[in-house]
């Protein structure tokens, strides 16, 4: 029934009912006065007829008058199916068409008085009065009954019924089509709106609607129109200044690394006499050192990062046999030791094998250090695609922190503002994945359990700008 | 909202056709017939009344208008008198008398009145007599007595 809620329907049942009704009362209205005037108007006449006849007949009837006489009468007033019955007052003429009620009436009140009654479906007129005398209107103590089939009267009636019928089937469609005409002029600009909407919806900021006539629809389009492109106005200048913003880091990354390659040369020269330098000099060298490290490990980090943000990340397959990458990964950090493997072998998918490296490094060297020992890396087929799991046995993440390990810069301990990482590890590691056209989850396990899955099949065409980048 | 179209259908449909209906009155009375006088002619043996659209006359007219016969138009309708044409009736307060005085003329004779008249001539006249005499005194006619010639008192309805 949900096709009923909608416009066309609505506006279609509502004229219909407006059409239907209009006619019908109009019919009704036409068919109740006909009868009324037909009736009413065979009725009349009847009577007046009656009338006539009895005074122009009787005229020469003398009273008192045998019954003989008033037969003859009566005989002489019966004009085509009319039935007349002149009696002596009181009298009860043998039809059962004059009712005791009308009979009643005509002796109680000097006038002419009907009734419509029904016998065998035929309606029948049936008058009665007391005749008074033409001379000084005194009571002749005659009554006379007429007692005439009304049969024409209902057929004509039945005819003006069946006029006022077959003029509302025409009336009805007419309304259908009208309603359907106005269902369509409505609906076709509320239509151009719902697909615009959509568009909009889309990422389509740049989506306009023709404004047609000066109705409230066509306000409406105009609205939409003035609303898309204030949207559009402010979504470009956020892009602008996200635009801006992502430059000017990336700009001071490489800005730092020049700097930087010249600290490094220094420590490196410094930590190499650290042994010589005495006790506080040689902890200061070796504290420079290693901030020096870590400043060059946060700047490539986020050049690494600016890169994908600037869509500038090259993604470079190859048909890589995923455990023997992983296990050539663990080796060369020296960790095969402390993880337990489970790498099924000719597990063969196109990626990036630095890439791979980047982000098994991450997330076994996340296990390593923030979680507890046994660190478990499997690799599994699933359907189309491969999952690389890395789960360590650890207290695991808590549940308000996990949607949020992928952000950049997020620390699941406030407290522990620095740690060794740079704060991009599982950002770059994700992107990665997300570069592949896989994804990196985090579950909770037992510890926490990261799920790296790539894609079997080579993404298809050009691996996007920007991937997992929001709209 | 919904219910008053039902309504409306419920009630052109309660209107189609030609239902019976209550009695209604319709003005005036008919109007009709004259008050006559009512003469007693026999129709087949018996004694029939039919009244004459004059009137309503005193018992010697209405005997007068009984002696002259039946119209023909009566005549047609098989009215017929058994009263002899040379008859001399005289009407008083309560009867009749036949008067045996000059010859009359009928038919071109002349002829001396009747003495004595048929039972069905005398129903005729009594009974005449009768209605007018009740008409007059607003009796019924069977209540009304009539002096025949011989001195009795009759009423209409013995010689039905």
């Amino acid at each position: 029934m949900t096709w009923l809620r909608g416009l066309r329907a609505r506006l279609v049942i509502t004229f219909v009912l407006v059409g239907g009704l209009s006619v019908v009362g109009a019919a009704g209205l036409t068919y109740y006065k006909a009868q009324l005037n037909l009736l009413t108007g065979v009725q009349n006449r009847l009577l007046k007829d009656f009338r006539n006849r009895v005074l122009l007949l009787s005229r020469d009837v003398a009273l008192p008058a045998g019954d003989a006489e008033l037969a003859l009468l009566a005989e002489d007033l019966e004009v085509g199916d009319r039935k007349v019955y002149v009696v002596k007052d009181g009298a009860i003429p043998g039809d059962a068409r004059v009712t005791a009620e009308l009979r009643a009436r005509v002796l109680r009140r000097p006038e002419l008085a009907w009734q419509r009654v029904t016998r065998d479906g035929v309606p029948y007129l049936v008058g009665g009065s007391r005749v008074m005398l033409s001379a000084g209107g005194t009571p002749s103590g005659i009554t006379i009954y007429l007692v005439e089939s009304l049969e024409q009267a209902a057929s004509d009636q039945a005819a003006v019924l069946s006029a006022a019928q077959t003029a509302a089937l025409p009336a009805v469609l007419l309304a259908v089509l009208a309603g359907l005409l106005a269902a369509r002029g409505v609906l076709r600009p509320v239509a151009d709106l719902d697909r615009a909407a959509r568009r909009l919806g889309e990422g389509r900021l740049e989506t306009r609607l023709p404004v047609r006539g000066g109705d409230e629809l066509a306000r409406l389009a105009g609205r939409f129109n003035e609303t898309a492109a204030a949207l559009e106005r402010s979504v470009g200048e956020l892009r602008e200044m996200e635009a801006r913003s992502r430059r000017f880091v990336a700009d001071v990354s490489h800005e730092l690394r020049t700097p930087l390659a010249a600290a490094t040369a220094v420590t490196d020269v410094l930590e190499a006499g650290a042994d010589r330098l005495d006790a506080d000099a040689g902890t200061a060298a070796r504290l420079v050192t290693a901030e020096i490290t870590r400043l060059t490990k946060l700047v490539d980090d986020l050049m690494e990062i600016s890169r994908f943000d600037a869509g500038a990340a090259v993604l470079n397959l190859n048909e890589v046999d995923v455990g023997p990458a992983v296990a050539a990964c663990l080796r060369s950090r020296g960790w095969s030791s402390d993880v337990t493997v489970d790498l099924p072998p000719d597990i063969r998918v196109p990626l990036d094998p630095r890439r791979l490296d980047v982000i098994v490094a991450n997330l076994v060297g996340n296990a390593l250090r923030h979680g507890a020992p046994p660190v478990t890396v499997r690799v599994r087929v699933t359907g189309q695609a491969v999952a690389v799991e890395v789960a360590d046995h650890g207290p695991g993440l808590p549940a308000d922190v996990l949607p949020h390990v992928f952000e950049r810069f997020y620390k699941a301990d406030a407290a522990r503002a620095r740690s060794e990482g740079s704060g991009l590890g599982l950002a770059i590691a994700r992107e990665n994945a997300l570069l592949h056209g896989g994804d990196l989850t985090v579950a909770p396990g037992p510890g926490a359990v990261f799920t790296l899955t790539l894609p079997r099949t080579r993404p298809a065409g050009k691996a996007p700008a920007r991937p997992g980048r929001r709209p | 909202m919904r219910t008053w179209p039902l309504a409306l259908l419920l009630a052109a449909c309660a209107a189609c056709g030609v239902g019976p209906s209550k009695v209604i009155g319709a003005g005036e009375p008919a109007r009709g017939f004259v008050l006559g006088t009512p003469l007693y002619f026999v129709r087949l043996d018996r004694l029939v009344s039919i009244s004459r659209p004059v009137g309503p006359l005193e018992a010697a007219e209405a005997v007068e208008l009984l002696a002259e016969g039946p119209t023909s138009k009566e005549y047609d309708r098989n009215f017929d008198t058994r009263l002899p044409k040379n008859m001399a009736v005289r009407v008083n307060d309560d009867g009749f008398t036949l008067e045996k005085s000059a010859p009359m003329l009928v038919n071109g004779r002349w002829l001396s009145p009747v003495s004595r008249l048929s039972r069905m001539a005398t129903g005729q006249l009594v009974c005449t007599i009768a209605a007018a005499t009740a008409a007059k005194r607003g009796m019924d006619v069977d209540d009304v007595r009539v002096t025949v010639p011989d001195k009795r008192q009759v009423r209409c309805k013995d010689f039905s």
